[in-house]
């Protein structure tokens, strides 16, 4: 099957189903977990065909015919696999999770566009073939985000696409002005055009091209969108938001720094400890962004917000593992790409299933759900189990690569940073933990049940692959190391379940051994110890008395005070406030001109068209 | 006066003062300015040609009651232009009228049907009787003017008014003098129709739109200037009605 | 090959027919008009291939080319009737539909000759003939204004002080013209504009410049636009701000490529452009009523139209020129469903639009199509001449205006999007009316849409042509005069 394909079946079918949908009430979500799997059946079959020929598609637009090119690496593979994978499980998910959801039929059709589009974004093998998918990639997502139920909804998506506009306008801006001088956009071609350039301009160049993939993957300062289109998204867009929206912004860094090897042309400025001193900034935004993410996520009340934050900080993670510029530092990125998207993927369906059961986000309004749904509450527990990187599951062996690259070079400040996310994630994933599954179960929610198996089959599958590549980081290893040799880069040394870092070897089969052997000691001991008795929830602390609050006697409110109250004063200084002055006073100087200008009146209008002339005399016209 | 007022008059004075520096370039050698009154080079201009009636043809004297086939047969050279040579601009500024009469009657049409607002508190005996001496005459006029447009200073525009004008008379002198409508918009279609028939005729015969396909006849004689004439009884009739129209319109909203 | 002079003499004949057809039946004179644009757009396709191999000039009443009113179809001309006839076919088709005002028949002979108007103002190929033809155009735009009675008076007495204001600036432009070269014909004074006092070109061209661009969105002179497509119905509304503008634009392109080609005033327009197009947006987003905010939008599009075709390189130019065809089309669309929508909710405030899409889906779709292809979505129309404008612009090294273009494409989806995230995911708030709806000239509108932003060749290579032809001042001469 052509490439071009993948990018436009499930856009066509989208619509046909979108049609059908009105018949068939169900057809849209079947007829898109068929089509997808379709897909993901044929692109595991491309696996190893590296050398399939390019494609090429002409396209009429200046005075010449323009090439669009569909191309296939191990690198665009990676990331196809991942999309349809996830595209797959999330379409099986929202069969049954979207029953009473209003707005279904556009969510199928607009996730279908993006799969596509994010397809074509990954297998352009040019820049405007790669600017084109990623507008649309934008715009689909701009429609999902804004079906989300609640009002806010709204005002993140809006928030998002501004923002993710800016940064495809610098990008188009950068495009053709390298357009102009080369007349192509092809990779190789503009790459080496701007390593001709002298070292400033091909910088900016380079900056304008990176903008719009460093706000997508929601790295500070321009983090901004993402909290709020996270936690505002319909339930089951969040974790492909998170778990792959976010990563299409790492695969354009990637392209931009290793594939399109603009990490050449830099290493000629600047440089700090042998690093440009571009990637160290990189660096340094992807620190700070593991510590705000980290931050704010402790704060939060509401659990998607919660989760959101989290992404923020591990794709600071990402982004740090990327910008240093190693081998170990790209192969820990790969690994905790991979990995991040299927342990969020996991964290956010099983919230999504609460959600679909509680029909809440706040933590405070839950409880105790533990006996209540225990295959949501098992791949809660294994996928926060990796967030926090404790082995034996996947989480850990990126960390544990990105901290060896980290220290390995030296890097004091962004390995502190790093510790520091990796503490803070045990405080903020251990929130929803305790107030979601744990604790009382409220009165209001003794009749909830299990989610249906449609829905919970996508988790089991996500917690298999969690333990798979926990103990087993070969198999990805394999696949990095064939992008490592397609980006020159060193390759890592491995073995099916070990990696060698700059201080030694991982092996994850002693490690998984052990702690199997532990698991089940604690567990004898646990049979065997006196069971505990089970309390009602208004016997914790009323004492019998008449509660006018009861949502500040909640242990799940404001779970972390002292934590917080540390961080109040950085908390308050958001850097949202600015952004919205800069629009609120664009908007202000609209609406004066509007006051100014438009007064309604016809005579003031004939004056203008005097004064219009008598102006443009006086401006050099006529004078 | 305050300060618009004179912020307004100081930019109309501007205003005037950079449109008037037109009158005051003097032009280079070699270069063209505007002209001052009367010193034309009229040899060289699109105007002479007009007068010569020789657009197409070789440059031939034209004399009265004698040329005979010329290019455009009217004596009248403003007619000349305006319907024959020119006639495309004639027929927009027809269709102009025309628009101005229809947006008229479209914006009046709600109030067509109310009570009267003009009312003559009684018909004045002079006026009606003089009227009626009047009113045949002026028609007459009309007539003439329209007719004998291309031989003599005139034409239909101002035939059109004259005619008009008698309707005026009459609506202003009788409130129980009414127009009937059906035979306005008879005559209004008939003379529009009749216009752009004539164009499509000479696109059909002579390959242009508005192309002159009759003999045009020896200058000066009544029957000559080929469709001359008949566009202009058309656009006579034609402005007539408009402005009947109007001004009916207009009396009764 | 059919004479083009039809496609304006059908309409006028058409026109002047109607009151007698609306004797014959009510309902005849809307079909009349849909048939005479209907033949309108069958004429220029049966012509299309012969002047896209060379202009056409139709020398009226079979005078010679100076003397005689000429008819002048290039390619450029060739593409705006065109797009002309098919959205005045489209405008036709709705109002079968949708023209049930007190008098109806007045409405469809105001339509045709406006229509006709707006033919002339692109083909014609003599000033004094444009002067009549912008008037036949402003006038009958005048009397349509009005046929929404609430506001239409008001806005309409607007309009005329300003048309009428204007129209004398382009009188007096005419004949100083006149006076200076000593002929009418535009391929006359482009050859002797060489020769002109530069100082007078410069007073002529101001004067042109404000007669015509009074017609063709450029903020202080036509601030009566938002009045007036607010208040007009939404045919007129697409008319005027689809078709009306186009010609506007198009008549300039003529003024200031054909006739008075001095560089020097290229940079004027360019910054009248670029602060019309900010100040439009950025009032744009101010209105809650969506007729007003499409009619500052409006103007905020031909101002950049303006500005980038005023940048003068030919990459630009045929950016600008497919960014105006785009709009036109698109607009249309707007104002179409827009109408509709504001019918079906009893008001034109966006606020009430909530959740419109799940009523009636297929037109709140064509609404967004709309948008959408004027923010530049990739595979809509307004996509490629996004990026034709943005290549043009890098192309002549005007950064800044790049930068301003882009900033104002954000503020413009500021605004549009406000409207589509309100009627498709607002809370439902309103009590519907009874409409009439009309959906085939949305899904030919829709289809048109998605044709040319998925073949934009099909408009492209002959915009290249018509921009080869704008730049090469002494063949239009040489065509007109022929060896002369």
């Amino acid at each position: 099957m052509s490439l071009f394909y993948y990018t436009f079946i499930p856009i066509v079918i989208a619509f046909i189903a979108y049609f059908l949908n009105k018949k068939i009430k169900l057809s849209l979500a079947i007829l898109n977990s068929v089509v997808f799997a379709y897909l993901f059946y044929q692109i595991s079959r491309l696996y190893n065909q590296w050398n399939i020929p390019h494609e090429t598609i002409s396209y009429y637009m200046f005075d010449r015919e323009i090439q669009l090119i569909f191309q296939l690496t191990p690198l665009s593979w990676l990331f196809i696999f991942m999309t349809t994978g996830a595209g797959l499980l999330i379409a099986i998910f929202t069969i049954k999770s979207q029953q009473e959801y209003v707005l279904r039929s556009s969510f199928h059709l607009n996730f279908a566009i993006l799969i596509g589009s994010i397809l074509g974004v990954v297998l352009a093998g040019d820049f405007l073939t790669l600017f084109i998918f990623w507008e649309i990639m934008t715009w689909s997502s701009f429609f999902l985000i804004s079906s989300g139920e609640k009002k806010a909804a709204q005002k993140a998506s809006y928030r998002y696409i501004i923002l993710s506009t800016i940064g495809a306008y610098l990008m188009v801006t950068a495009l053709f002005i390298i357009y102009n001088q080369i007349h192509t956009f092809g990779y190789n071609q503009v790459a080496a055009h701007l390593s001709g350039l002298p070292i400033t301009e091909s910088i900016i160049l380079i900056i304008m091209l990176a903008i719009p993939f460093i706000i997508k993957a929601g790295v500070f300062p321009f983090h901004v969108w993402v909290n709020g289109a996270h936690s505002n998204a319909p339930k089951e867009f969040s974790p492909f938001l998170s778990g792959l929206m976010l990563k299409v912004g790492i695969y354009g860094v990637i392209l931009l720094l290793y594939f399109v090897p603009l990490y050449n042309i830099l290493k000629e400025s600047v440089n700090y400890r042998g690093l440009p001193i571009f990637n160290y900034i990189l660096a340094i935004f992807g620190c700070i962004t593991v510590i705000t993410g980290t931050i704010l996520a402790i704060r939060q009340e509401d659990v998607k917000r919660l989760v959101a934050f989290s992404s923020i900080s591990q794709m600071g993670y990402i982004i740090m593992a990327l910008a240093i510029s190693t081998p170990l530092g790209f192969t820990g990125g790969l690994l905790h790409l991979m990995n991040h998207m299927i342990f969020k993927t996991t964290i956010f369906l099983s919230i999504a299933a609460v959600i679909y059961r509680t029909k809440t986000t706040k933590m405070s309004e839950m409880g105790g759900l533990i006996f209540k749904m225990p295959v949501t509450f098992t791949a809660y527990l294994i996928a926060i189990i990796a967030l926090a990187g404790i082995p034996p599951t996947n989480g850990f062996i990126s960390k544990w690569v990105i901290y060896q690259a980290l220290i390995d070079k030296g890097y004091i400040f962004l390995s502190v940073a790093a510790f520091f996310g990796s503490i803070g994630s045990f405080m903020y994933v251990f929130k929803p933990l305790s107030t979601i599954f744990l604790g009382q179960l409220k009165p209001e929610h003794e009749n909830i049940k299990e989610v249906p198996f449609l829905m919970q089959l996508p988790m089991f599958v996500l917690m298999a692959l969690i333990l798979l590549f926990g103990i087993l980081p070969g198999l990805q290893m394999n696949l990095i190391n064939q992008i490592s040799q397609l980006l020159n880069i060193q390759p890592v040394g491995f073995t099916l379940y070990s990696i060698t870092g700059a201080f030694g070897k991982w092996n994850s089969l002693v490690i998984f051994s052990l702690f199997v052997g532990g698991f089940l000691l604690a567990f004898i001991i646990f049979i065997s110890a006196k069971k505990s008795k089970q309390v009602g929830l208004m016997d914790t602390y009323t004492s019998g008395e008449y509660m006018d609050d009861p949502e500040a006697y909640h242990y799940a409110y404001q779970y972390f005070r002292p934590f917080d109250r540390v961080f109040d004063s950085f908390a308050a200084r958001s850097l949202t406030v600015i952004y919205d002055t800069f629009a609120q006073n664009i908007v202000k100087l609209g609406n004066l001109f509007r006051k100014s200008i438009v007064t309604g009146n016809g005579q003031t209008y004939a004056f203008y068209m005097v004064l219009f002339i008598v102006i443009l005399a006086f401006a050099g016209w006529i004078i | 006066m305050n300060f618009r007022k004179i912020l307004a008059l100081i930019t109309i004075i501007l205003l005037g003062i950079f449109i008037l520096q037109a009158f005051l370039i003097i032009p280079e050698k070699g270069e063209i300015a505007l002209n001052n009154f009367g010193k034309a080079d009229i040899e060289n201009r699109t105007a002479q040609l007009y007068i010569d009636k020789s657009v197409n043809s070789t440059n031939e004297q034209v004399i009265y009651k004698e040329s005979k086939d010329k290019e455009s047969g009217s004596a009248n050279i403003v007619t000349s232009i305006v319907a024959n040579y020119r006639a495309l601009d004639t027929l927009g500024e027809v269709t102009v009228l025309f628009l101005a009469a229809t947006g008229l009657s479209a914006i009046l049409y709600n109030k067509k049907h109310a009570k009267s607002n003009f009312i003559l508190k009684e018909d004045s005996f002079i006026l009606k009787n003089g009227i009626k001496i009047l009113f045949p005459l002026l028609i007459l006029a009309g007539s003439y003017i329209i007719i004998y447009g291309h031989l003599s200073p005139g034409g239909s525009f101002q035939g059109g008014a004259v005619i008009a004008t008698a309707f005026l008379l009459k609506l202003l002198s009788s409130k129980e003098y009414e127009l009937d409508e059906n035979i306005l918009k008879i005559i209004e279609v008939t003379a529009g129709v009749s216009f752009v028939s004539i164009g499509l005729y000479g696109l059909y015969a002579e390959g242009s739109f508005l192309t002159n396909f009759l003999e045009t006849g020896t200058i000066a004689n009544l029957f000559s200037g080929g469709i001359v004439p008949i566009i202009y009884i058309t656009i006579g009739l034609k402005v007539a009605v408009e402005l009947t129209n109007i001004i009916n319109d207009l009396m009764k909203a | 090959m059919v004479n083009l002079i039809l496609i304006i003499a059908l309409p006028l004949l058409a026109a002047f027919l109607i009151p007698l057809f609306n004797y014959i039946n009510k309902k005849l004179p809307s079909i009349v008009v849909f048939l005479t644009t209907a033949i309108n757009l069958l004429i220029i396709i049966l012509n299309y291939n012969q002047i896209i191999l060379e202009p056409v000039i139709i020398e009226l009443g079979n005078w010679q080319a100076p003397f005689a009113i000429n008819i002048y179809v290039g390619t450029l001309e060739l593409i705006s009737i065109t797009v002309i006839s098919i959205i005045s076919l489209i405008i036709a088709f709705y109002n079968l539909n949708h023209s049930n005002f007190s008098s109806e028949s007045k409405f469809h002979t105001l339509y045709s000759i406006i229509i006709a108007g707006i033919y002339g103002i692109v083909m014609t190929g003599d000033i004094f003939n444009l002067f009549v033809f912008i008037e036949i155009t402003t006038v009958a735009a005048y009397g349509l204004t009005t046929f929404n009675k609430d506001k239409g008076y008001e806005a309409a007495i607007k309009y005329i002080i300003i048309g009428s204001i204007s129209s004398v600036f382009l009188l007096m432009a005419i004949g100083f013209t006149y006076s200076a070269v000593g002929s009418l014909n535009m391929a006359v004074i482009a050859a002797a504009s060489n020769l002109i006092n530069p100082g007078l070109v410069r007073i002529i061209s101001l004067l042109f410049f404000v007669g015509i661009a009074f017609e063709a969105g450029i903020l202080p002179l036509s601030i009566w636009v938002p009045d007036v497509h607010s208040i007009a119905p939404s045919a007129v509304s697409s008319t005027l701000s689809g078709l009306v503008f186009l010609a506007g634009i198009t008549a300039l392109i003529k003024i200031f490529f054909n006739l008075f080609a001095d560089p020097s005033l290229y940079v004027f327009l360019m910054i009248i452009g670029a602060i019309s197009l900010i100040i439009g947006e950025l009032i744009a987003y101010q209105q809650d009523d969506i007729k007003r905010m499409l009619a500052y939008s409006s103007i905020a599009q031909m101002s950049l139209v303006l500005t980038i075709i005023s940048v003068g390189t030919k990459y630009a130019i045929s950016g600008g020129l497919f960014q105006l065809f785009n709009h036109a089309i698109l607009k249309t669309l707007l104002f179409l469903t827009a109408g509709l929508m504001i019918k079906y909710a009893g008001s034109r405030n966006i606020s009430d639009f909530g959740g419109i899409a799940k009523k009636i889906p297929l037109i709140a779709v064509g609404f967004s199509v709309g948008s959408l292809g004027i923010l530049g979505v990739p595979f809509f129309n307004g996509f490629v001449s996004k990026i034709m404008i943005v290549n043009g612009s890098l192309n002549a090294g005007e950064y800044i205006l790049t930068f301003l273009v882009l900033f104002a494409t954000v503020i413009e989806m500021a605004y549009y999007l406000k409207v589509i995230q309100t009627i498709f995911f607002g809370k439902i708030s309103i009590n519907p009316h009874k409409i009439v709806k009309s959906y085939v000239p949305i899904i030919v509108l829709i289809t048109v849409v998605f044709l040319l932003g998925i073949y934009p060749e099909l408009i492209t290579k002959p915009l290249n042509q018509a921009t080869g032809e704008l730049l090469s001042r002494s063949d239009y001469i040489s065509n007109v005069l022929g060896g002369m």
